[in-house]
């Protein structure tokens, strides 16, 4: 049996309502495998049903969780494709992946563009398009850098980027998608939160200009929550500058629902201040009145 | 932050007559505020705790507390309060209804006292309409809740019912065969008890209900104009969204009209903020109303299919 050319590596968790149709669209361009983290909603029995080679392993994050496949899982080809549940390859993009391996190239990675597809259309602007994630690998070249979110791959050697797009489908429901968002923005009022109480920006506003990336990070975790109308600014940023506008009603809720996103991360970021601060008075008010009633006594 | 340990709920002031009220505290998973919501509840000498299915330690946290727990899985408001007139053995005459969210002020309980106290009842009275409090943010949002937004909580079981607005399962309306009275103090309502992140949840869950809601509406056919006049403003509201004019800049418009036609610009930073995340919920519900009426994701499935055909 010859070796395959190429493999495709589907990371899952209760993804029952994408993977079958996934696995055969992966299927199409060389062996699946689909590395799940405990799905309880049938994930697993669809993906082997679709023929897919399904193996099981805890949940750490998304970067240690892909990084264990590749150094785990029985790969026997060159080459490994990661593909999400909601992600599908188009023909345009199988054929010339297939075309510009065979040419044998010198290339250790390439990187794909992705459109997203919502409200039934292709979103192309917005800020969220051209979206380049490096994909296709020679296996034992590349890792996905330890980090806990925002994973990106770091590989050895050359890197190339293939013309044709794959597809990004966002088909979740408003609610879902307003709960991934609610989890999202809790966390990000949670950092928020940490660097306004733990850290002085006195001592960073000295450092401010002694570095370009201090300045950055500065402009990042400072400036920018303290924006005023921050939200809004967000929202004419994705619509007017980076002209979601061009996509329709998509383009609008896209837009609009990042509104609410930073939105709900302001509210949460006041909302926990304020209740440090209400804790912290309450501590405050409660040895302030012990105190004088202590006098009384002794006197 | 608990009480529990402090000591069993009972009058704090065992010289006065206790006041001819029983007090039942409707909740459901609320450890965070129970015990502080019986806090306020100690003047009173018969407290119940109606439980609609907790998982968490509500019925415990108030059992410590010296109330008495009893269970009724929760399906709608009207119903929940019903059972709790029929099956709850309270001991006076008169019942006041409490949520976990909610707290008694002593003006309050002063003006209860007042009113249906040692030979105050009035006897045509057969239930009170209670003023409301609203805190978000740690502020009485006082022009933009809608205050004093009544609610019958306080009546006598053998002249007032419950029943549900039109199939809903959070609003019920008093219905009573006697005069309805009107107390001038509020209780506290706090809008997010356990913070800001439970307050987006409720939201996003609700929304999702009453989109599904308004689709029934459609069903219905469209609301007369008798009811988008009347009175009631639970009605009212009702048949607006039934109406479904509001589809386009729906948010804006309720920002609107709670910030500048309710002056809610008085209300602070807190009240700014209770009507831009209002104006959010609306923005929410008219955009699951949309999902419902024309499937977006078909189409994006249909893209899908077509992106995805093999040249032949």
């Amino acid at each position: 049996m010859s070796r395959p050319l190429v493999e495709v590596l589907i990371p899952t968790r209760n993804e029952a309502a994408h993977i079958s149709q996934c696995v055969t669209n992966g299927a199409a361009l060389g062996p699946v495998f689909v590395l799940d983290s405990f799905s309880t909603d049938g994930t697993q029995e669809l993906a082997r049903r679709a023929g897919a080679n399904v193996i099981e392993h805890e949940f750490v994050n998304y970067s240690a969780q892909k990084n264990w496949g590749l150094d785990n899982l029985p790969f026997q080809g060159e080459w490994i494709f990661i593909l999400d549940a909601d992600e599908r390859i188009t023909p345009a993009l199988r054929s010339e992946i297939i075309r510009t391996l065979e040419s044998n190239p010198s290339t250790n990675g390439y990187f794909v563009n992705r459109v997203v597809l919502f409200m039934g259309r292709e979103v192309r602007h917005g800020g969220l398009y051209p979206s380049w994630n490096l994909r296709l690998f020679r296996r034992g070249k590349a890792r996905y850098e330890d980090r806990a979110v925002h994973e990106h791959m770091v590989c050895e050697g050359g890197t190339d980027y293939l013309k044709a797009e794959m597809l990004h489908i966002r088909r979740e429901t408003i609610s879902q998608y307003l709960t991934k968002h609610i989890r999202y923005a809790d966390m990000e009022s949670n950092e928020w939160v940490k660097m306004r109480l733990g850290q002085s920006n006195v001592a960073l506003a000295e450092a401010l200009f002694r570095d370009h990336l201090r300045y950055r990070q500065w402009l990042r975790r400072h400036a920018w929550p303290r924006l005023p109308g921050r939200p809004l600014w967000r929202f004419l940023y994705m619509y007017v500058v980076r002209l979601g506008f061009l996509d329709g009603r998509a383009g609008w809720h896209l837009a609009r629902l990042m509104l609410c996103y930073e939105y709900m991360i302001s509210l949460l970021y006041r909302d926990k201040l304020f209740r440090a601060r209400q804790a912290r008075g309450r501590k405050m008010k409660t040895g302030a009145r012990s105190a004088p009633r202590r006098q009384v006594t002794t006197q | 932050m608990l009480h529990a340990a402090s000591s069993t709920l009972g009058p704090a002031d065992t010289a006065a007559a206790p006041v001819p009220i029983s007090v039942v505290v409707l909740s459901c998973n609320k450890e965070h505020s129970i015990a502080d919501c019986l806090e306020s509840c100690r003047w009173c000498d018969d407290v119940h705790l109606l439980d609609g299915g907790s998982g968490d330690r509500t019925s415990r946290i108030a059992h410590a507390m010296g109330a008495s727990v009893h269970y009724n899985p929760f399906e709608s408001l009207g119903q929940q309060r019903n059972w709790a007139i029929d099956h709850v053995p309270c001991k006076h005459p008169w019942h006041f209804h409490l949520d976990a969210g909610e707290r008694f002020t002593p003006k309050l309980v002063a003006e209860l006292a007042r009113e249906v106290g040692c030979g105050g009842t009035r006897s045509a009275v057969g239930a009170y309409r209670c003023p409301s409090k609203m805190i978000f943010m740690g502020r009485w949002i006082r022009h933009s809740s809608g205050y004093p937004d009544y609610q019958v909580r306080l009546f006598n079981p053998r002249h007032c019912r419950f029943v549900d607005l039109d199939g809903r399962q959070q609003g019920a309306c008093a219905q009573c065969d006697r005069e309805v009275g009107t107390l001038i103090n509020a209780y506290i309502h706090y809008e997010c008890s356990r913070g800001m992140i439970d307050w987006l949840e409720k939201h996003n869950h609700d929304s999702s209900h009453e989109a599904d809601e308004v689709l029934a509406a459609d069903h219905r056919g469209k609301p007369r104009r008798r009811d988008l006049l009347g009175r009631d403003p639970a009605s009212t509201r009702r048949a607006i969204s039934d109406r479904g004019d509001f589809g386009k800049g729906r948010g804006l418009w309720r920002f609107l009209s709670l910030y500048l036609l309710r002056a809610g610009f008085l209300d602070g930073m807190p009240g700014f903020h209770y009507c831009t995340a209002t104006a959010m919920y609306e923005y929410w519900l008219a955009l699951k109303i949309r999902e419902r009426r024309e499937p977006w994701t078909e189409a994006t499935d249909r893209l899908t299919a077509d992106l995805l055909k093999e040249p032949s």
